[in-house]
């Protein structure tokens, strides 16, 4: 009997006529790790909150079909008993911490489902120590980097010893290697205790070799469902954003089998009768010669740099109230022309050097020139001409009745309204059909989009972008990289804090890595992320022997065909 | 992954005991009107913050005194009361001229430290007591205390919704900062608007994490009941010795003060015994988390 079941489960939010799910038939088996993969909008979380008991009670709205949890209907079945037996681990860890204290926290959901204190307090102890947690007690959470807070609110699920475990995006807010470390621990708890684990991503980069079964979700439908070895083979090519760097680069080399990880695509080429007698023969030069020749070499980026700075930092220190130093030191030139991306772990100071560079933050040692100006001297709203900022809380560019007066009114702020400019803007966010909506009704993968259009409409000569990709599939990441391309060839600066390597990598002309609050690199993406092999692409994991300067599976492909044509 | 050196353990105190020392201390910054006994008593929070090795709290609670020191002692310097010692006078625009009086200065630093001192008293009962599980698990108060204690946290996070709001909308050219009082005005209202709406979010988001841990769903067990220990004992001894001491010295006039026409102190003789009773009994958990962090015997004996 299936843990936990839909049968035909359609699901319309309150006054929405269009179903948020439709005709949802899926059963999970007692320990099977289910990884739900779709875009932004697709139903993932509102299928994970069905799986919780949280929708309709929580939310409202119609219902047709059924979710059963061992076989008993869930809307039967008592809150209390849930909570003992379904964990769920939410996005943003910042909104599901309650208490200060490690152990209250953990002790939260006990405590409401009424366990005796001796066995609370067994339990407490136990959880903390398995997830590694024991030497943090004491310490406020809100102490703990963006890695621990999210694994506090894991253990705090996992205290109840559910049997069904939901996770909503959990990684979504944390750098690479936090990120990675969580999901090593959600591997070793469904190999090792037989959790049952359902996990909604975007990205399947780092987890798609964990799960048993993918479910892909596309408007609310399941559009496919299977083992993540044949995930390649339905989605290549009308859905290859969805596949992470490596499979897609095989799906694309008609390989006759989807490696998950870099181990198995190292594996694989040399397996592939081609490229395993090709690669081992192929020189130094003729390796070069293979790179140079592809259609988009990294070289040709940063082709539109001019020798034009238009953000200067000298020795920029910046130290927050309650002595907490987010800058040290830190010296910067940005040029018109080039798209840089900042990456490095929570908390190591990377939006404050986007809010120094928007005026927002002063420094407060040093000096920091933008567009010629000190911005001590000038203020966020002068500023506001020439720079675009888009912060990390997309909410709170929200402000006006429709999606269409939102955009138009950052021009009208400035003094020159322009609905041509406005249509354009709206026609490249795939804005146009939600243009009369209010934006605070749209998924967050279209608020987002709302956002950066809102930032962008003006044209603005140093756009300043935090985490851009947050919230966007694959997709539409893509799309965002193409558009700002567009802005850097017409001599724009593109600064962009990100998490996203993979994003960094096909997109950017300069990578700087920020740790402790000091730039630690700052270079072409292909030189910096070689040094740094924990945040670096899957593809230059995989080819960084021969091609270390290939990063993308486009890049990658274009040069192992030359290598098998034998015209390297 | 964390940042920063992991906090030195520092005793747990009963709320009773915690809460009773920071009441007492509350009672005599508002009794008092001594500006020695006020400074001292401003400080003491600082003192027990910085022995427990919360300097940051410290350091925090000490700007926010600084400010609005500053700005009480301008305030009263100008518009006090007349006294009889002049300092010097000068004209302003708009007000005319103006006398400043030492006994406006003094008296204007006496509230200060007096403001001061009960912001710290909160900042130490804050630290000392987690204010959310106490409420949680009060015998006095129902399930919906809870509900009043995050209604409380969603303060400092609509705080922080509206100064990126503002940041934001800032940085778009709003005229909210840039287009002069009328346009920002106009422009307010929308702001407000969309505040609203995402405190709203915020609730729905902190309700639906609420429901999924079960918040709610029965009668909730206590798995940390309240301990009490020696050093509840000691610090209770403290406080109400203080407490008997310090009214005492009100009663007696020991520490009375008068302001104006003219600053008149009582005999430092009368004042200097009650002053060393209320420090004292009220500076025993500052001694006790000093000793703490240096004293193993301290440690294993309270």
């Amino acid at each position: 009997m299936p843990l936990v079941a839909c049968d035909h489960l359609t699901y319309f939010y309150p006054g929405a006529a269009c179903a948020a799910l439709k005709d949802i038939d899926l059963a999970v088996n007692p320990g099977e790790f289910v990884l739900i993969l779709g875009g932004s909008g697709s139903g993932k979380s509102t299928l994970l909150r069905f799986l919780a008991g949280l929708a309709p009670a929580f939310s409202g709205g119609r219902v047709r079909g059924r979710v059963l949890f061992k076989g008993r209907d869930m809307a039967e079945i008592k809150r209390r008993e849930l909570v003992r037996r379904i964990g769920f681990v939410f996005q943003d860890p910042d909104r599901s911490l309650l208490f200060r204290d490690l152990e209250a926290e953990v002790a939260f959901g006990l405590e409401n489902a009424g366990f005796p204190p001796a066995e609370i307090r067994r339990r407490v102890a136990e959880t903390i120590s398995a997830l590694g947690l024991s030497e943090y007690r004491g310490v406020p959470l809100t102490e703990l980097s963006g890695g621990l807070r999210q694994k506090v609110t894991l253990a705090a699920a996992l205290a109840l010893r559910p049997e069904l475990l939901l996770l909503d995006e959990p990684t979504a807010e944390l750098d690479p290697v936090a990120a990675a470390d969580f999901f090593h621990v959600l591997k070793d708890l469904n190999a090792d205790f037989g959790l049952t684990v359902v996990l909604a991503e975007q990205r399947a980069d780092r987890c798609l070799p964990l799960a048993d079964r993918v479910v892909v979700l596309e408007e609310g439908r399941i559009a496919w469902q299977g083992p993540p070895r044949a995930l390649a083979r339905w989605a290549w090519p009308q859905h290859a954003w969805l596949l992470p760097p490596v499979p897609r680069l095989f799906a694309s080399l008609n390989a006759p089998a989807a490696p998950l990880t870099v181990k198995e695509g190292k594996k694989l080429l040399k397996l592939l009768p081609e490229l395993g007698r090709a690669l081992p023969l192929l020189s130094g030069e003729r390796r070069e010669r293979a790179a140079l020749r592809t259609s988009s070499p990294p070289e040709s980026r940063g082709a539109e740099r001019a020798a034009r700075p238009v953000a200067v930092l000298e020795r920029v220190q910046v130290v927050y109230a309650g002595g907490v130093e987010a800058l040290r030191e830190v010296d910067l030139t940005l040029e018109a022309g080039e798209l840089v991306c900042i990456l490095g772990e929570n908390g190591a100071g990377k939006s404050t050097l986007l809010r120094v560079l928007a005026g927002l933050t002063l420094p407060t040692r040093g000096r920091a020139l933008v567009l010629g100006r000190d911005t001590r001297r000038a203020k966020a709203g002068v500023l506001a001409q020439g720079v675009g900022y888009l912060a990390q809380d997309t909410t709170a560019y929200l402000v006006a009745e429709t999606v269409a007066e939102e955009v138009a009114s950052t021009l009208e702020n400035l003094g020159r309204p322009d609905a041509t400019r406005v249509a354009a803007e709206l026609a490249l966010f795939h804005l146009e059909e939600v243009a009369g909506r209010n934006p605070r009704d749209l998924s967050l993968g279209q608020r987002k989009a709302v956002a950066l259009a809102a930032t962008l409409v003006r044209d603005p000569e140093l756009i300043l972008l935090d985490e851009p990709t947050r919230g966007l599939s694959a997709d539409r990441r893509e799309e965002l990289g193409r558009v700002l391309r567009e802005y850097v060839r017409a001599g724009r600066a593109v600064v962009a804090v990100t998490h996203d390597v993979e994003f960094a990598a096909q997109w950017a002309d300069r990578v700087i890595f920020l740790f402790g609050g000091r730039v630690a690199a700052d270079g072409p993406p292909a030189a910096t992320f070689a040094a740094s092999p924990f945040y670096a692409p899957q593809i230059q994991q995989l080819l960084g022997d021969l091609f270390p300067e290939v990063m993308e599976p486009k890049q990658a492909y274009e040069i192992l065909s030359r290598v098998v044509a034998g015209s390297a | 992954m964390r940042r920063g050196r992991a906090a030195p353990a520092s005793p747990v105190l009963h709320p009773v005991s915690a809460l009773t020392h920071a009441g007492v201390l509350v009672l005599f910054l508002l009794l008092y009107a001594h500006p020695v006994l006020l400074l001292l008593l401003a400080l003491l929070p600082g003192l027990t913050l910085a022995a427990r090795g919360e300097i940051r709290a410290w350091r925090r609670q000490l700007a926010w005194g600084l400010t609005f020191a500053l700005f009480i002692v301008a305030f009263n310097g100008l518009f006090g009361g007349v006294g009889s010692t002049e300092v010097f006078s000068f004209f302003l625009p708009l007000v005319g001229r103006r006398t400043i009086y030492l006994e406006r200065l003094v008296y204007g630093l006496a509230m200060a430290f007096r403001l001061a001192g009960i912001i710290g008293a909160f900042a130490l009962a804050d630290d000392l007591v987690d204010l959310e599980r106490l409420l949680y698990f009060s015998p006095f108060a129902g399930r919906s205390s809870l509900t009043a204690a995050l209604t409380l946290s969603l303060i400092p996070r609509l705080n922080r919704s509206a100064r990126t709001l503002l940041e934001v909308q800032a940085s778009r050219g709003a005229p909210l900062t840039a287009g002069g009082l009328r346009r920002g005005m106009r422009a307010a209202g929308p702001l407000l608007a969309a505040l609203t709406e995402t405190a709203l979010e915020d609730s729905l988001d902190m309700a639906e994490v609420l429901t999924a841990r079960g918040y709610g769903s029965g009668r909730p067990t206590n798995f940390r009941p309240e301990r009490w220990h020696l050093r509840d004992s000691i610090i209770l001894l403290g406080t109400v010795s203080a407490l008997a001491v310090g009214l005492a010295g009100v009663r007696t006039g020991a520490t009375s003060f008068t302001y104006y026409p003219a600053l008149v102190a009582p005999a430092w003789a009368d004042f200097l015994p009650v002053l060393a009773g209320v420090l004292g009994g009220l500076g025993v958990p500052a001694f006790i988390f000093w000793g703490w962090r240096r004293c193993r015997w301290l440690r294993v004996t309270i």
